[in-house]
């Protein structure tokens, strides 16, 4: 007997049908999600300041892998190019973010990286609905954000601010690792691509042996030579900018004016020397010429020189404050003079005494203090600063600069007054001699003649000279063989 | 003239007779030697002469406080007593040949030589701090002059004494320039006009020399050189010479002469003939 169909085999079947179709539809999305991320060959990073447009560039062709203190100050974007591979049904329900770590060989794409006691990275970009794109931005102070943490970072996405810039506690480069991930809705990892980068935000140290010399508007810095390899060059600090002087930071007179003696120099015919209380620090008496007669004057203002490296250089911006001690040895009451010329007199401290140093200065500061003065080439050992005014004190402070123009730590601040000096052009006329102002005779005061003649007679006796020897060749050459 | 002045001249003087004696009577000697293929050669291969050429090293104290219009010594005061190094260089055109005598025509040369010190403050603090600024004052001297020269090498020609004396006498210039770490120096003088710190002085040049001629040492690379470069000969040198830059013909002039007719200045070097 044929067996008859069963009344529950088609259902079973278009049943069956029907799960393998859905197993196909549902496995279609998953067949498409292994899009991957990684790296644009043949591109590099870029840094764009923070419109994302305009282009930021380091110096000495230093590429965007290396992030500065400027780039931070500045809040520079690094402009990642990345290929990501498009799914056929789009990017819906996926998102990539960017994680930073300095712990070598860390990834990222593991939760326990993420969070928790043990998370050692920080995200620096989330989008949840990637956009097609070729470059993702990432704010340089977002990769600096948790630089020196410990592990149990926040997990979650924040916006690196300023005080990222000053995470770094020593020169020297930091490496950074990258890691831009695309998770699917379950937040689970597809595919990662991991950049490595360099942080460095403070420059070499500074030289050692800074001295500062006073000259006639002008100050002398030198040091002794570094040997730090990474120093490229020097950045020279001056409190208050030339042509500032006077003025004052945060409410706080910075420069001051010595007491200065003003002479009178008058058109006659005749000086007279006087010894005069020369009415400086001190009360020691000068000499003057004064005038025999009066009329068609002027006055020249004298200031007394100095020089000191001392904490109470007055510059709140270049002098940080107390920032450690040193055994200074002493064993013996300190006596302080004032200005007044009473003294203070402190007990010995067990020799132990107060180190002021400077403190790096932010882009703010340093729009106020830094002369512009940059000094190219690490093995440089001196500075001239000009355009100084005489009478006023200025603070002093140099820092090492890198390839990537870090300033690295300040020098201890030196303050000085600038002040007439006496050339020996100056002491050959107060001496009595008359000659200068210009090269040429026929400017000279007083120039006769006389080196135009002298020249004329040398002329002429060249042109004689070439005429007779030409007159003797001809000659011989007339005569006869 | 002063018993040290006629001492250097003297010398020199004694020098130069003593060679040349010296010289010449070994002349037979090396001419029994010499006057075979080597010197017919070398007279045979001899490139035309008519320019000669010096580099000169000389020792330089600018005359500054000599200028009796001073009240003090402001060079001394402020570089000091110790020479400084001139370098020049000196271009003759030897125009005629005397017979039997040398050569003669005239010469320019120009030379620099600068002095440098830390400037003394003009208000300095009370000692014992230093009474020096970091600022540095300087002159700088380009001393030139124009001679006429005779050179005497019929010694070294006709009598194989290879012995140039020589005499020099003409005029000198010389542009200076007072400076320091700030530029040019400047003063305001009594009519409140600033005055730079530069200027030139004109003077006499007076030099008396001896040459040794180096040909005798090697006479094959010697006549190489003259047959590759065309340098005939090549001498070292000394002279004593007066460069008196005394402002001649001016009304004010920083005396940066070196040496004079009673002290005469030394230079050294080398010249080549061509």
């Amino acid at each position: 007997m044929p067996l008859q169909p069963s009344p529950w085999k088609w259902p079973v079947r278009s049943l069956a049908l029907a799960f393998a179709a859905c197993a196909v539809l549902v496995a279609t999305p998953r067949a498409a999600s292994a899009q991957t991320v990684s790296q644009t060959t043949g591109t590099t990073l870029l840094d764009y300041l923070s419109d994302e447009s305009t282009p930021s560039t380091h110096p000495n062709n230093v590429d965007a892998t290396w992030i500065s203190y400027a780039d931070c100050e500045n809040n520079v974007y690094v402009s990642v190019p990345l290929s990501v591979t498009v799914p056929s049904a789009g990017f819906s329900g996926y998102s990539i973010s960017a994680f930073a770590t300095t712990i070598s060989g860390t990834d990222c794409g593991q939760p326990t990286s993420r969070s928790g006691t043990t998370g050692v990275c920080w995200q620096v970009l989330s989008s949840s609905i990637p956009v097609q794109q070729n470059n993702y931005f990432i704010p340089v102070r977002n990769l600096l954000r948790d630089i020196g943490q410990s592990a149990g970072l926040s997990p979650t996405y924040a916006q690196g601010t300023e005080a990222a810039c000053h995470v770094a506690t020593q020169s020297g480069a930091i490496p950074l690792s990258l890691q831009f991930i695309v998770f699917d809705l379950g937040g689970n990892e597809i595919s990662s691509a991991v950049i490595g980068l360099n942080v460095e935000l403070i420059g070499p140290a500074p030289p050692t042996g800074i001295t500062l010399g006073v000259g006639e508007g002008l100050l002398k810095l030198s040091w002794t030579p570094v040997s730090d390899p990474t120093t490229q060059g020097f950045n020279v600090f001056i409190d208050p900018l030339p042509g500032h002087e006077g003025e004052s930071h945060d409410g706080a007179v910075i420069s001051t004016e010595a007491g200065g003696v003003v002479s009178t120099i008058c058109a006659d015919a005749g000086f007279t020397t006087e010894i005069v209380d020369s009415g400086l620090e001190g009360g020691e008496a000068s000499t003057i010429q004064v005038p025999i007669d009066g009329g068609n004057c002027h006055t020249v203002t004298t200031y007394e020189a100095s020089a000191s490296q001392s904490s109470t250089c007055p510059s709140s911006i270049l002098v940080g404050g107390v920032t450690g001690e040193i055994d200074s040895g002493l064993t013996t009451p300190i006596t302080t003079t004032t200005d007044d010329a009473s003294t203070v007199t402190s007990t010995d401290d067990g020799g132990i005494v107060p180190v002021v140093t400077g403190t790096a200065p932010t882009l703010a500061q340093l729009a106020q203090i830094d002369t512009s003065a940059q000094i190219g080439g690490g093995t440089q050992t001196s500075a001239t600063i000009k355009g100084l005014k005489d009478g006023y004190v200025y603070t002093v402070a140099l820092a090492a600069i890198d390839n990537l123009n870090d300033n690295g730590p300040l020098s201890t601040p030196l303050c000085a007054t600038p002040s007439p000096i006496d050339d020996f052009y100056e002491v050959y006329r107060s001496e009595g001699g008359l000659a200068g102002g210009s090269y040429c005779a026929l400017e000279g005061v007083g120039e006769p003649a006389g080196t135009g003649a002298l020249g004329l007679i040398a002329a002429g006796m060249c042109v004689a000279l070439v005429r007779r020897r030409a007159a003797r060749r001809a000659g011989s050459d007339r005569r006869p063989s | 003239m002063t018993v040290r002045s006629r001492r250097s001249w003297l010398a020199l003087s004694s020098v130069l007779g003593g060679a040349v004696l010296l010289l010449a009577a070994g002349r037979d000697a090396r001419a029994d030697d010499e006057t075979g293929v080597l010197m017919t050669g070398h007279h045979q291969f001899e490139s035309p002469q008519n320019f000669d050429i010096e580099l000169r090293f000389s020792p330089y104290t600018p005359r500054v406080d000599y200028d009796p219009s001073l009240t003090g010594n402001p060079y001394t005061s402020t570089f000091g007593t110790a020479p400084r190094l001139e370098f020049a260089a000196e271009f003759d055109w030897e125009a005629l040949r005397i017979p039997h005598v040398g050569t003669f025509g005239p010469g320019v040369s120009l030379g620099y030589t600068e002095m440098s010190a830390l400037a003394l403050l003009a208000n300095p603090p009370a000692p014992p701090a230093s009474q020096y600024s970091a600022e540095n004052t300087n002159l700088a001297i380009f001393p030139m002059y124009a001679v006429l020269v005779l050179r005497a090498d019929v010694l070294d020609r006709e009598a194989h004494v290879p012995f140039v004396p020589y005499v020099k006498a003409g005029f000198g210039m010389a542009l200076w320039h007072a400076y320091n770490d700030g530029g040019t120096s400047q003063v305001t003088n009594a009519q409140g006009v600033t005055v730079e710190g530069k200027g030139h002085t004109v003077g006499t040049q007076l030099a008396l020399g001896l040459s040794f001629d180096l040909n005798v040492i090697d006479e094959h690379t010697a006549r190489d050189f003259d047959n590759a470069l065309g340098v005939n000969h090549t001498y070292i040198f000394a002279e004593a010479y007066a460069s008196t830059l005394q402002g001649l013909g001016q009304s004010h002039a920083l005396w940066v002469g070196n040496g004079s007719l009673t002290a005469p200045a030394w230079a050294f070097g080398l010249n080549f003939e061509f």
